[in-house]
């Protein structure tokens, strides 16, 4: 059976990237046969893993079917890891699937299970169309926080989203990301789990050189640097999203 | 679509220059990656995982891994070891559920190791990227348990990397050019167990004597005992060492065949005296294992008898495990002297060298065999219409006995010359006929199966303390047992109208009559 997990928070510059990167790269080592999709029009995880931002007829003939996913697909360097790459279109994808069925994502990866153990989603920064259809093509969402006020809103935010449009049947989670633990107000809101404690996961990602390192490297940290500290933070966050999803 | 793995079987080594040339236009290698493993490959005596297209192995002895044994790819794993072999030892999980259905009570064997010294690596194009990863491989082979010299096999693996399949093509292009045309990655495993001298035939277990329309009834006896000796033959090492109860099982069963051939084929074919002796010889052996099996059963069966239980009542009926698997332990080592000892050994070869002698040779030997079949065939099923038709409500349960050995010998019938007929046609008959035996089957195992319980009880009572609680849970599995009994006598009926139908009786006559026979194409 084939998990699908989706790294999102609506805010910008909380580490979904790397997380997603790592995650799937951590993944892959253990022997799942590993895809991540690219949802940013950005493209930062597709320049993580050195593929060019681009699909064929773009994002609407994903949309509308006319492109078969696996067709897209790209391998990474790393074996049983491959990437859905970004495009520039899929800043459209509000737009494209305004029009479509709520489970319209959920139905153009179906196709794709049968090749993968487990389909991560690289969201893009927002609240919108695009979200819904995420959510509900979702296993497990996992929410990536710094650890300051402005940052757990976003939380509640999305769990009221998720209300207001009844979404259900997805697992909500959440974890800390770029710990500055110089920083008593990071280390009070870790040590208090955010107020949250039944959906934030024990491990923290700490802010770190080695994760700013990727866009110079252009590789996951655990295949530059295995023995660092977020590189080990990777793995405990892949250990006990793996044991999320049993 | 996703490109399928691919290999190429080398006679040797090939050196990272050679791979260079060969594969230089696909893209630039880096330096590989050198890595060993060490495989055991399971499956069971009769290769039911091979039978499924799947391959288990346990690597390093740290996991255990189910793939598909045409792809390789990866099904399940399981960290652990194999350990008795049961599917019930096997850790739990996903590779647990897959493997138990299929083995069922058969023992995992060891079938070949394997020392695998693998250099995996990747083919980059200008810019960088992966295109392809190649794994050259030596696979150091030796047979189960690691007796017998080592074989070496080499390999190239190709795994094509998502997006770059043209990358894969031209470099399949140039090595079937140089090592002949690739193959799935199955076919090495194939190889290899050759190579060790165990390679896997899903279902060679069941014994096809090999009759041809041709054939006198004299020839086709003497080919069905033989297949059926060859098959008690091939399972004796394994119900000698009770390596699982299947053994002693699929050996009984070729021993019963061959007592039913005896009385269903043999009669004016063989000479009465030939007949009698082996008849004697046969009820010998099977009086020899019957309390092994009836505990065997048992054994197999305790999980369901817990279950019927209700919970605390589960834990009392311990002491009847204990008292079975003493018992089993002490009739399997009798088992094992009666099939190393003397007499078996020249009884089962003075039948062989009696098979086909001239002398053994009776009136009806010379008749035509599909002559002999389809009189043997059409007087069974007459029979098995009369006295199934003849059983009501009230008949007592001796009379469903009585029919479930009628069709028993229909079955044995149908299975002994079926190699005369279409098989389609054969499949046909013995698919309702074996639902109805099924139905007869669960009653007449209900009673059986009691009255073993009750028996069981009084031994251990008469060797000593038992609890009291422990014979109630016996009586209870007891009353399950005789209930699902009596849904089957419910079942019986309608069981048998199906069968009976007008046009499965046609079908009889179309083939078995005395005209209009269809005969299989030779």
């Amino acid at each position: 059976m084939t998990d699908v997990v989706s790294i999102f928070n609506l805010k910008g510059g909380v580490g979904k990237t790397a997380a997603a990167v790592n995650l799937a790269y951590c993944a892959a080592r253990s022997g799942r046969r590993m895809l991540i999709w690219d949802l940013d029009a950005q493209g930062a995880a597709s320049f993580y893993f050195r593929v060019k931002p681009k699909v064929k007829g773009g994002g609407r003939k994903i949309v509308s079917g006319r492109n078969a996913l696996g067709d897209l697909i790209k391998g990474t360097d790393f074996e049983g890891l491959d990437l859905l790459p970004a495009d520039f279109s899929y800043r459209e994808f509000d737009l494209r699937f305004a029009d479509q069925k709520q489970s319209r994502l959920k139905k153009l990866i179906a196709p794709l299970k049968k090749d993968y153990d487990l389909i991560l989603f690289d969201c893009p920064p927002s609240m919108s169309g695009l979200s819904e259809q995420i959510f509900r093509a979702s296993d497990l969402l996992l929410v990536p926080l710094v650890p300051t006020t402005l940052s757990l809103r976003t939380l509640d935010q999305i769990r009221a989203f998720m209300a207001d449009e009844k979404i259900g049947g997805v697992r909500l989670r959440a974890f800390f990301s770029m710990v500055d633990r110089r920083k008593r107000l990071h280390r009070e809101i870790v040590e208090a789990r955010g107020g949250t404690p039944d959906l934030m996961l024990a491990t923290a990602i700490p802010n770190a050189s080695a994760v700013e390192r990727m866009g110079t490297e252009r590789r996951p940290v655990g295949a530059f640097a295995p023995r660092s500290t977020p590189a080990a933070a990777f793995r405990d966050l892949w250990a006990e999203v793996a044991r999320e999803l049993g | 679509m996703k490109a399928q793995c691919v290999c190429f079987r080398t006679d040797g080594p090939v050196a990272d220059a050679d791979l260079a040339e060969l594969l230089g236009p696909v893209g630039t290698a880096d330096s590989g990656q050198a890595a060993r493993a060490a495989f055991i490959y399971y499956d069971s005596f009769d290769w039911r995982l091979a039978g499924r297209g799947l391959a288990l192995r346990a690597r390093d002895r740290e996991a255990i891994e189910l793939a598909e044994a045409r792809s390789g790819r990866i099904a399940a794993t399981a960290p652990g070891r194999v350990t008795t072999g049961f599917a019930a030892d096997l850790p739990p999980g996903r590779l647990r559920r897959t493997v138990a259905p299929v083995i069922e009570m058969r023992r995992l064997l060891e079938r070949l190791r394997v020392r695998l010294h693998a250099t995996a690596t990747a083919l980059r194009d200008r810019e960088g990227n992966t295109v392809l990863r190649l794994r050259r491989e030596r696979w150091e082979c030796r047979a189960g348990g690691g007796r017998g010299p080592a074989h070496r096999l080499w390999r190239i693996v190709l795994d094509p990397v998502r997006g770059y399949s043209g990358a894969v093509r031209r470099a399949a292009v140039a090595l079937e050019k140089r090592f002949g045309p690739g193959v799935p990655p199955g076919d090495t495993l194939c190889d290899a167990l050759t190579a060790v001298g165990a390679p896997p035939e899903p279902g060679a277990g069941k014994p096809r004597p090999g009759l041809t329309g041709a054939m006198t009834a004299g020839e086709a006896s003497r080919a069905i005992h033989l297949a059926l000796l060859d098959a008690m033959t091939r399972n004796e090492a394994g119900a000698a060492a009770d390596i699982d109860s299947e053994y002693l099982h699929d050996f009984r069963v070729a021993l019963r065949r061959g007592r039913s051939a005896l009385a269903l084929v043999d009669k004016g074919v063989l000479t009465p005296e030939t007949v009698a002796e082996a008849k004697a010889a046969f009820r010998w052996i099977a009086r020899q294992t019957n309390l092994k099996r009836d505990l065997d059963v048992c054994l197999l069966d305790l999980p369901d008898f817990e279950a019927a239980l209700p919970a605390e009542y589960r834990a009392c009926l311990r002491p009847f495990r204990d008292h079975l698997l003493l018992q089993s332990r002490r009739e399997s080592r009798r088992i094992a002297r009666l099939l190393r000892g003397q007499r078996y050994r020249q009884l089962r070869d003075a039948w062989r060298d009696r098979l086909g002698a001239a002398a053994a040779a009776g009136p009806l030997a010379g008749v035509p065999a599909r002559d002999l079949a389809g009189r043997r065939i059409r007087k069974a099923h007459r029979r098995l219409l009369r006295e199934g038709g003849s059983i009501d409500a009230d008949s007592p349960p001796d009379a469903l006995h009585a029919l479930r050995i009628t069709a028993k010998r229909l079955r044995y019938l149908l299975e002994f010359f079926g190699e005369l007929y279409p098989p389609r046609d054969i499949a046909g008959l013995i698919t309702p006929l074996k639902r109805l035996q099924d139905v007869l089957g669960r009653f007449q195992d209900s009673v059986v199966q009691s009255e073993r319980i009750v028996a069981f009880a009084r031994e251990m009572a008469a060797a000593g303390e038992v609890p009291v609680e422990t014979h109630m849970a016996m009586g209870m599995v007891a009353d399950s047992i005789l209930a699902c009994g009596a849904a089957a006598r419910r079942d019986f009926h309608d069981s048998f109208r199906r069968f009976a139908r007008p046009g499965l009786r046609a079908i009889f006559t179309a083939l078995f009559g005395n005209s209009g026979r269809r005969e299989r194409a030779q």
